[in-house]
């Protein structure tokens, strides 16, 4: 959510280091996860990021533009950046996600119920049990 | 909603309305919900009445069942065909990833052999540990020292309580499948407004306690029998602050602990009878609930449920709808048990003080009796060699 806050190369000077460990060491230290707009869109690789989040989101119609109407009140919103890693720490893709903030939201204008049911831990126990006497597969 | 950053052309004036849901909306979570259980009815699902995330659905003697957790579910039934079906329709209508054979669940790792299903949080637990910095700590025999009573001073105040509400809120979610600390914890978070020195050492000692075994969890036996089984107990004015008394309880499907409770009771209670009363109440209404969810499940469950309690002058209130001096003040809503009890849902019988397994919800036991408890609540380590 906050890029980098305390950037490694503030801390750690590259001239003591070896010639193929500095290339290491400054590769990491420019894969920076932008916090704004701003910072990022001077990116190509986040640009291209953005582009495709908006494209899906279109394409589910997410929403659709109009004018703002009279007296009403627009929620805010805004990107996250993540780049997501392989499990062998290669860098895997470059992540924008547009995220609405809630806390501009206002209870009875902006939404009623936020009510969702989850299972009850009980209700799991009791489904774990039957399933081992009747043997059922568990997905 | 106002356009997002780079998607604004110049000079327009325009906002976006939304007709779905965004991620962060306070609504996202319901709108999924909705969506999901929708979708699942309109394919022959019935939601359960008595926990609104469970779907099944019944043909003939096949039978289907989801049980839904956010994002997250569980699938299981006796016909794979349409477990396979079901996948194919979820993974077509919302992408949905099938992870194979359930192996974690909301982070509780799951695993299954022939004598049945464990559930543990071993994990969580070193996690815990490691956060409290007490991975290489002494292990301890029981949870909480023998009879301890904590109050609300005694101690200074600590610096910084919100460590402690951390913590003891991480241990909640560890009661998931460690019935035995329980007790401790729910003792623990009594003091999460202003807790004191004493109640984080407490609370350390209940962590030397998991270092002893963080594999523990609990076994679901195959060769279970299907009905239910209740133990209820109480202790006695156990709140030296307050007075009230502890209800604690803890009902079997057959040898499977499916659920447990240790609670301070909500009002004073004038005897110990009264008191084991009240339990013996709150573990009818349990095994009411569970009976209806095993309906849900396809299961029958044709005689009443179990209930043991080791008070005699409780199971004579329960029994007798008659009219005694000393229970005229407890309150209507209690004597729902005596009524059950008639219709054959529940049926109380006696168990001697020594047996009561619900005894492990009241009070800090000691060692032996602590073991023997313990076992028969179907807690195994799968992570110790035998």
């Amino acid at each position: 959510m906050f890029g980098t806050r305390y950037p490694l190369q503030r801390y750690v000077s590259y001239s003591g280091l070896s010639s193929p460990y500095r290339s290491f060491v400054s590769n990491i230290s420019r894969l920076v996860e932008p916090a704004t707009y701003e910072q990022a869109r001077h990116d190509p690789q986040w640009v291209a990021a953005m582009t495709a989040e908006i494209t899906a989101l279109e394409e589910n119609h997410t929403w659709s533009t109009v004018p703002l109407p009279p007296g009403q009140q627009p929620i805010g919103c805004k990107w996250v950046f993540k780049i997501k890693y392989k499990a062998d720490d290669s860098i895997e893709r470059y992540k924008a996600r547009l995220v609405a903030k809630e806390f501009t939201q206002r209870e009875g204008i902006d939404y009623k119920d936020t009510f969702a049911p989850i299972a009850k831990i009980t209700t799991v126990r009791c489904l774990l049990a039957v399933a081992a006497v009747r043997h059922w597969p568990l997905h | 909603m106002l356009p997002p950053p780079g998607y604004r052309r110049q000079g327009e004036n325009t906002v976006c309305r939304l007709h779905k849901s965004l991620y962060g909306l306070k609504q996202t979570s319901r709108s999924w919900f909705r969506r999901f259980s929708c979708a699942i009815q309109e394919i022959g699902f019935q939601q359960s009445r008595d926990d609104y995330s469970l779907f099944t659905q019944v043909r003939g003697d096949s039978i289907t069942i989801i049980l839904l957790y956010v994002d997250d579910m569980v699938v299981t039934g006796n016909d794979e065909k349409a477990i396979n079906d079901l996948k194919a329709f979820l993974n077509s209508c919302f992408k949905i990833k099938d992870l194979g054979p359930l192996k974690y669940f909301l982070g509780i790792e799951v695993a299954r052999s022939k004598i049945g299903i464990t559930v543990c949080q071993r994990k969580y637990t070193l996690d815990i540990l490691e956060e409290a910095g007490l991975l290489g700590a002494k292990p301890a025999k029981v949870p909480m020292e023998p009879d301890l009573v904590l109050t609300d001073t005694g101690s200074a105040a600590l610096k910084d309580p919100t460590r402690y509400r951390h913590l003891v809120g991480k241990l909640i979610y560890l009661t998931i499948s460690r019935p035995e600390i329980m007790y401790s914890v729910n003792t623990l978070s009594q003091f999460m407004q202003e807790p004191k020195l004493h109640h984080l050492k407490t609370a350390h000692r209940l962590l030397h306690y998991l270092k002893a075994a963080p594999g523990q969890g609990l076994l679901f036996p195959s060769d279970s029998p299907l009905h239910l089984i209740g133990y209820c107990d109480a202790d006695w004015a156990r709140c030296s602050i307050t007075r009230r008394s502890v209800t604690g309880y803890c009902t079997f499907l057959g040898k499977s602990l499916v659920s447990w409770k240790s609670r301070k009771q909500t009002t004073i209670s004038r005897s110990s009878a009264e008191a084991e009363y009240r339990s013996m109440v709150a573990a009818a209404c349990e095994l009411t609930w569970l009976r209806y969810l095993l309906k849900d499940l396809g299961v029958s469950h044709p005689g009443p449920a179990k209930l043991f309690c080791d008070n005699q002058a409780a199971l004579h209130i329960a029994a007798n709808p008659v009219y005694h001096e000393q229970t005229k003040h407890i309150e209507l809503d209690s004597h729902t048990i005596q009524e059950r009890i008639q219709r054959g849902e529940v049926k109380t019988a006696y168990v001697q003080t020594g047996k009561q397994i619900a005894d492990l919800f009241t009070k800090p036991l000691r060692s032996p009796a602590f073991h023997t408890h313990l076992n028969k609540l179907g807690v195994i380590d799968i992570h110790t060699p035998t």
